[in-house]
C-alpha cells in the first residue's frame, strides 16, 4: 500500500520533471556556420564567417550573434578573437598574427569557429582547414604587350602548385573584369600568364590586377594584388563646371544671366524713377 | 490520532504533487505560448533594434533594416557625388521576361508607399507589326536633363558622377520637373506618404530617395548612391533573377549584373545598344540592348503584368 | 454740356445698392468656400484634387493661364490705344486698368495654391535658378503688378483730389485718405508734367513687359517636351489669346458698370462699336494663330501629334475643344462683323462667350497633353488616365475667379470707375473748340 503510494508520487514528480525540464530547455533553431580562409598576399589573412539558418523552411541569415575564433593547431584551444555577424549574418574576422601563427608539421592551420548559443539558437561550431600558400605576381612586357605573370607555391615546401585554376582580373567597381583565358591552369612550375588588354581604362592609368585561387581545398582562397600603370588613362568629362540650362545656379549659361539681369535692372530703374516722381509730385 | 495526521500528510502532499504537476503542465503551456509570442515578435531572421529617430523618439526596428554607415571620401558632397566616376546602366531586353523583382525591391528597399513605382516595366510594342517586349524604365539620369532645366530653386540637380537627384528639404512641389520629363519617371507625394518609422531612423539625405518621402514633394530612382557607397549594386540590378540590369562605371568601362561582368563599350557595340528618345536630346545615362534572339518568350511575362498596379500594398 | 459739378457727381463711386450689397455677399460666400477648401488641402495634401502623376497640371494651371491673359487688358486699353492716338478710350481705361490689376494679382495668388509646399515660397528667392521658366515667371508677374499699379495711381490722381473736394462735408474721414492718396495734387503745371511723363513712359514700358508676361507664359508649356506643348507658335498664340480674353473682359465689365452707375452718357454705342471692332480683330489673329496651331501640324501628321489632334477633333476632349473655338472665338467673330452685335447688349453677350471660352481654352491647353506622355501609363490606377477637378478644385477655381470680381468691386466701390478729370479736360476742349 505504502510502496504504491509511493510509486504514484514518484511517478507524479517524474511526469512533472518531464514536463518542466523541455520548457526549461527551449527548442532552439540550429545555426549552419561557413567558415572560409582568405589570404591576401601582402594585405593580410580573414576568415569570412556567415551563419544562417533554417527557420520555417526558409534560409535566414543570422545577425548579431558572436562568433569566437580558436587557434586550434596543435589541438590547444587557443581563443585569438572574436566577432559579431552584420545584418546579413557575416562577419570577417581578421587573423592579424597570421604570419607568426604556428603551422603543424604538415603546414596545415586549423581554425576553430564556435558560437556559444543564445536565447534562440543553439550553439554550433565548425571547424576548417588550410595550409600557406604563396602567391606572387608581376607584370611584364613582352612584343610591347603587357602580360601578368603569377606563380603559386606552397607556404611550406615551397613547391610549385600545379594544375590549379587561377582567375586573373582587374579590380572594378561592385565586380572585378575577368581578363586572359577562361581557364588559366597552373604549369609544372606553378605559373600562368595573362595577357593584359591595352585599352582597360583606369585613373592615370593605373590598374590593380588581381589573381586568385579561388576555394582550393588545401590552401582557401589566395589572392595576390599588383598595381601598374598599364591602362589606358580614364577619359574624364568635367561637365558638372560647365556652364550650362541644366547646371546649378550659379553655373547659369552668361546670356541668361546678362539678359535677366539687364532686364532687372532696367526694371528696378524704371520704378525708381516713377516712385520718385510720385515723392516730387506729392512734394510740390 | 496518527492515522490522521499521516493521512492529511499524505493527502496535502498528494495534492501538492498533483498541485505542483498541473502547475508544470500550466506552465510548459503558458512558456510554449510565450515562446510562439516572442518568436513572432522578434521576427525569424534577427532581433529587434532600437533606434532614436531625429526628433528623439525611441523606436524598435527589425535589425535587417538598419544599414550601416560605411565610409565615404571625407570630403564627399551630396550635390557633386562620387569623384571620378560616371555611372551607367545597361538594361538586356533581350533577357527581361517580366519577373518584376526589380520593381518588388525597389519598392521595398526606397519603401514607396504611393500608387506609381520609380521602376515599371512596361509592355512595349511601337507599331503593330514590331514584336512586344518588356522594358525596364526609370529614372535615366539625362546629361542633359530637362527636369534639372527647370526646376526654379535647385532641388534637383546633376551631380559630377551622373547621377540625377532631388532635395525633398527645397523642393516646392511646383512638379515642373515632372512636365518635363519626357520619361515619366518622377512620381509624386500628393498626400502625407504612409511610410514605416524606418524611414526617420536616419538623417535625410538626397543620397537616399525615400528615407523619407516628403508629402508635396516629387520622387524618382536614385541609382541608389546608398547601395554604391557599400560596393552594392542598386536593388533592382542585385534582384532581378534573368540578369537584365549590368551597372557600372562608365570611366571603368565595366558593367556588371552581379553575375557578368564585361566591358561596358564592347557590350554596346556587340549587342548594337541604344537609348531610349535619344532623338530628344536628353543623352540618358541607361541604355538598353535590343530584344533580339530572346532567350524568353514575351508571352511568359503576361502573367505578371498588372496595367493598373506597380507598387504592391502590404495585405 | 454737363456742368463739372453733374460730371463729378454722375462719376464719384458711391456705396453699392442692394444688387451690389447681394452681389458682394455671394462673392464672399464663394471666396470663403474656397478658402476653407484651400486649407483642406494644406491639411491633406494635393491629393484633395483629382492631379495626379500624369495629369499633374489642372484646373489651377489653366486658371493661371487665363488671370494672366486677362491681366493683359491693362497693356492694350491703356498703352496701345493711347500709343495709337485711340482718344475715345478714355471712359475705359480706367476699368481697363483696374481689370488688369484684379487678374495680375489673382494669377500671382492662383499659382501659388498650385505649389504643394508654399510654405517653402521664399526657396523661389533664395535659391532662384535663373535658367528656369518658373523664375522668369517670379520675376514678371510681381513686375507686372507693380507697373499696373502706377498705370492705375498716376492717373488716378488728379481724381482723388477731386474726390477729397467731394466728399469733405458729407464723408470727412473718407475725404482726408482721398487728400493723403491724392498726394496733394493741386494741379499744378509741374505736378502735370511730372505726371504726364510718367504717364507716358508707363505706357511706353508696359507694352514690352506685357509680351514678357505673356511670351513666359507660354513658355513654361513650350520649353518641355510633350506633344501640343512643345510648339514654336505658343508664345504668339498666348498673346494673342490674352488681347482675346483681355478685351472680352473689359466689355462685360463695362457693360456692367455702365448700367449700375447709368453711365450711357460717358460709355456710348459708339464704344462697344469701337471695342467691338478691336474684339473682332484680337479674335481673327487669334483664329489665324489657332489654324496654325492645330490645323498645320495635320499635314504632316507625326504619330504623336496625330494622336493629340485625334483626342482634340474627335476624341475625349472634342466636345470642349470645339465648343471653345466655335462658340468662344468663331462665333464671337461672326456676330461682331454685324453692327447689331456691336451694339452694347449684344457685345456684353460676346464679352461673356469670349470670357467663358477663355477659361475653358486654357483647361484644354493644359490638360490633353498631359495625358499622352512619351511612355505609354501603365502601372497606375485606371483613374490616373483621366482627369476632372475634384470639388475642392472647383471650389477653389471659383474662390479665386470670384476674388477677382471681388477685387475689382472693391476698387470700383471707391474709385471713380471713369477718370473725372480727363473726361471735363477733354469736354471743356470741346467747348473751347465749339467757341
Amino acid at each position: 500500500m505504502r510502496s504504491l503510494i509511493i510509486l504514484k508520487r514518484t511517478l507524479l514528480f517524474a511526469l512533472g520533471l518531464c514536463l518542466i525540464t523541455p520548457v526549461l530547455a527551449q527548442k532552439k533553431n540550429k545555426v549552419r556556420i561557413k567558415a572560409q580562409f582568405i589570404n591576401v598576399i601582402d594585405q593580410g589573412a580573414f576568415i569570412e564567417i556567415s551563419g544562417s539558418s533554417r527557420i520555417d523552411r526558409k534560409n535566414t541569415a543570422v545577425s548579431d550573434i558572436v562568433f569566437n575564433v580558436y587557434d586550434n593547431t596543435d589541438s590547444k584551444r587557443t581563443k585569438i578573437g572574436s566577432t559579431t555577424t552584420d545584418e546579413n549574418g557575416e562577419a570577417t574576422f581578421a587573423l592579424s598574427d597570421f604570419n607568426t601563427m604556428e603551422a603543424d608539421s604538415t603546414g596545415l592551420y586549423k581554425i576553430q569557429v564556435v558560437f556559444d548559443g543564445n536565447d534562440n539558437f543553439a550553439k554550433a561550431k565548425k571547424n576548417i582547414e588550410f595550409k600557406k600558400a604563396k602567391l606572387t605576381a608581376k607584370v611584364i612586357q613582352k612584343d610591347s604587350l603587357n602580360f601578368i605573370t603569377a606563380q603559386l607555391l606552397d607556404g611550406l615546401s615551397m613547391e610549385p602548385i600545379t594544375d590549379e585554376i587561377v582567375t586573373v582580373q582587374v579590380q572594378r567597381l561592385f565586380k572585378p573584369l575577368r581578363i586572359g583565358e577562361e581557364f588559366n591552369a597552373t604549369d609544372e612550375s606553378g605559373t600562368i600568364e595573362a595577357m593584359i588588354p591595352n585599352d582597360i581604362p583606369g585613373i592615370d592609368g593605373m590598374l590593380n590586377l588581381e589573381v586568385v585561387l579561388s576555394d582550393n581545398d588545401d590552401y582557401g582562397t589566395v589572392k595576390a594584388i599588383v598595381s601598374s600603370p598599364v591602362g589606358v588613362p580614364a577619359a574624364i568629362e568635367d561637365n558638372f563646371n560647365k556652364r550650362a540650362m541644366w547646371g546649378t545656379a550659379k553655373r547659369a549659361p552668361l546670356y541668361i544671366l546678362i539678359f535677366t539681369n539687364v532686364l532687372l535692372l532696367g526694371i528696378a530703374i524704371l520704378f525708381i524713377y516713377l516712385t520718385r516722381n510720385l515723392i516730387n509730385i506729392s512734394k510740390s | 490520532m496518527e492515522e490522521n495526521k499521516k493521512n492529511s500528510r499524505r493527502k496535502f502532499l498528494d495534492k501538492g504533487l498533483k498541485f505542483g504537476a498541473i502547475t508544470a503542465l500550466g506552465g510548459l503551456g503558458l512558456s510554449k505560448l510565450m515562446q510562439q509570442l516572442n518568436a513572432k515578435t522578434t521576427s525569424s531572421n534577427s532581433d529587434k533594434v532600437e533606434l532614436m529617430t531625429t526628433d528623439g523618439k525611441i523606436i524598435q526596428v527589425d535589425a535587417s533594416e538598419v544599414h550601416d554607415h560605411p565610409i565615404k571620401p571625407a570630403d564627399y558632397n551630396v550635390r557633386e557625388g562620387y569623384p571620378n566616376r560616371k555611372f551607367v546602366m545597361v538594361v538586356d531586353l533581350a533577357k527581361c521576361k517580366n519577373a518584376l523583382k526589380c520593381q518588388q525591391a525597389c519598392n521595398k528597399g526606397h519603401h514607396i508607399s504611393g500608387e506609381n513605382a520609380w521602376l515599371k516595366v512596361y509592355k512595349m510594342q511601337t507599331s503593330e507589326e514590331n514584336a512586344p517586349f518588356w522594358m525596364p524604365t526609370q529614372c535615366q539620369h539625362c546629361d542633359q536633363p530637362a527636369c534639372v532645366s527647370v526646376c526654379p530653386v535647385d532641388a534637383t540637380f546633376k551631380r559630377k558622377d551622373g547621377i540625377v537627384l532631388i532635395d525633398n528639404e527645397r523642393c516646392i512641389g511646383c512638379r515642373f520637373c515632372m512636365a518635363a520629363c519626357p520619361y515619366s519617371t518622377r512620381v509624386f507625394n500628393w498626400s502625407e506618404p504612409d511610410q514605416g518609422e524606418i524611414t526617420l531612423s536616419q538623417e535625410y539625405t538626397p543620397d537616399f530617395c525615400g528615407m523619407p518621402s516628403v508629402k508635396g514633394t516629387v520622387d524618382k530612382c536614385d541609382f541608389c548612391p546608398h547601395q554604391i557607397e557599400k560596393n552594392e549594386l542598386p536593388f533592382c540590378v542585385g534582384s532581378c533573377p534573368n540578369g537584365v540590369f549590368y551597372f557600372g562605371d562608365k570611366y571603368e568601362d565595366t558593367v556588371t549584373n552581379g553575375e557578368e561582368t564585361l566591358r561596358f563599350s564592347k557590350l554596346l557595340k556587340d549587342k548594337a545598344g541604344f537609348r531610349v528618345l535619344e532623338s530628344l536630346g536628353t543623352e540618358p545615362s541607361v541604355y538598353y540592348l535590343p530584344p533580339v534572339d530572346r532567350l524568353v518568350k514575351f508571352e511568359d511575362g503576361e502573367q505578371y503584368y498588372t496595367e493598373f498596379e506597380s507598387v504592391q500594398k502590404p495585405e | 454740356m454737363k456742368s463739372k459739378e453733374t460730371i463729378i457727381k454722375e462719376l464719384a463711386p458711391r456705396k453699392f445698392g442692394k444688387r451690389g450689397t447681394i452681389w458682394s455677399i455671394i462673392l464672399l460666400i464663394f471666396i470663403f468656400a474656397g478658402l476653407i477648401a484651400y486649407i483642406d488641402q494644406l491639411i491633406k495634401g494635393q491629393v484633395v484634387t483629382n492631379m495626379r502623376d500624369y495629369a499633374l497640371w489642372g484646373v489651377y494651371i489653366s486658371s493661371f493661364v487665363f488671370f494672366v491673359a486677362t491681366s493683359s487688358v491693362g497693356s492694350v486699353a491703356a498703352a496701345i490705344l493711347r500709343l495709337t492716338k485711340n482718344e475715345w478710350r478714355t471712359p475705359i481705361v480706367r476699368i481697363a486698368e483696374i481689370i488688369s490689376l484684379a487678374a495680375i494679382i489673382m494669377a500671382g495668388i492662383t499659382i501659388i495654391i498650385d505649389m504643394a509646399r508654399p510654405d517653402r515660397l521664399l526657396n523661389l528667392f533664395i535659391h532662384a535658378r535663373l535658367q528656369s521658366p518658373i523664375t522668369w515667371d517670379v520675376i514678371i508677374i510681381p513686375t507686372y503688378m507693380i507697373i499696373s499699379f502706377f498705370l492705375l495711381y498716376f492717373p488716378l490722381l488728379p481724381d482723388l483730389k477731386i474726390l477729397k473736394d467731394h466728399y469733405k462735408e458729407s464723408h470727412p474721414t473718407l475725404s482726408k485718405w482721398y487728400g493723403k492718396l491724392s498726394l496733394k495734387w493741386n494741379g499744378s503745371v509741374a505736378q502735370k508734367a511730372l505726371q504726364q511723363k510718367s504717364i507716358r513712359i508707363i505706357a511706353i514700358a508696359i507694352i514690352p513687359l506685357g509680351i514678357i508676361l505673356q511670351t513666359v507664359d507660354a513658355w513654361l508649356f513650350s520649353t518641355t517636351y510633350r506633344i501640343g506643348w512643345d510648339s514654336q507658335n505658343l508664345a504668339p498664340y498666348f498673346i494673342s489669346g490674352a488681347f482675346v480674353a483681355g478685351i472680352g473682359a473689359l466689355v462685360t465689365g463695362i457693360y456692367v458698370v455702365r448700367k449700375v452707375r447709368n453711365l450711357e452718357d460717358y460709355i456710348t454705342d459708339f464704344h462697344f462699336d469701337k471695342l467691338g471692332k478691336l474684339l473682332a480683330l484680337a479674335c481673327l489673329l487669334y483664329l489665324y494663330f489657332n489654324i496654325n496651331e492645330y490645323l498645320l501640324p495635320t499635314f504632316k501628321a507625326k504619330k504623336a501629334e496625330a494622336i493629340h489632334l485625334e483626342t482634340l477633333f474627335t476624341g475625349s476632349y472634342a466636345l470642349l475643344f470645339w465648343s471653345v473655338t466655335i462658340l468662344g472665338l468663331i462665333l464671337p467673330i461672326i456676330l461682331l462683323l454685324f453692327k447689331k452685335g456691336r451694339s452694347p447688349k449684344g457685345m456684353f453677350y460676346i464679352g461673356l462667350l469670349v470670357v467663358i471660352g477663355s477659361w475653358w481654352k486654357r483647361y484644354v491647353i493644359v490638360t490633353p497633353t498631359l495625358l499622352h506622355p512619351f511612355l505609354p501609363i501603365q502601372g497606375v490606377p485606371e483613374s490616373w488616365r483621366h482627369y476632372f477637378p475634384s470639388l475642392h478644385e472647383w471650389l477653389i477655381s471659383f474662390g479665386t475667379l470670384a476674388l477677382a470680381i471681388f477685387i475689382i468691386m472693391m476698387l470700383v466701390r471707391f474709385i471713380p470707375i471713369i477718370p473725372i478729370q480727363r473726361t471735363m479736360d477733354e469736354q471743356n476742349i470741346e467747348q473751347i473748340d465749339k467757341k
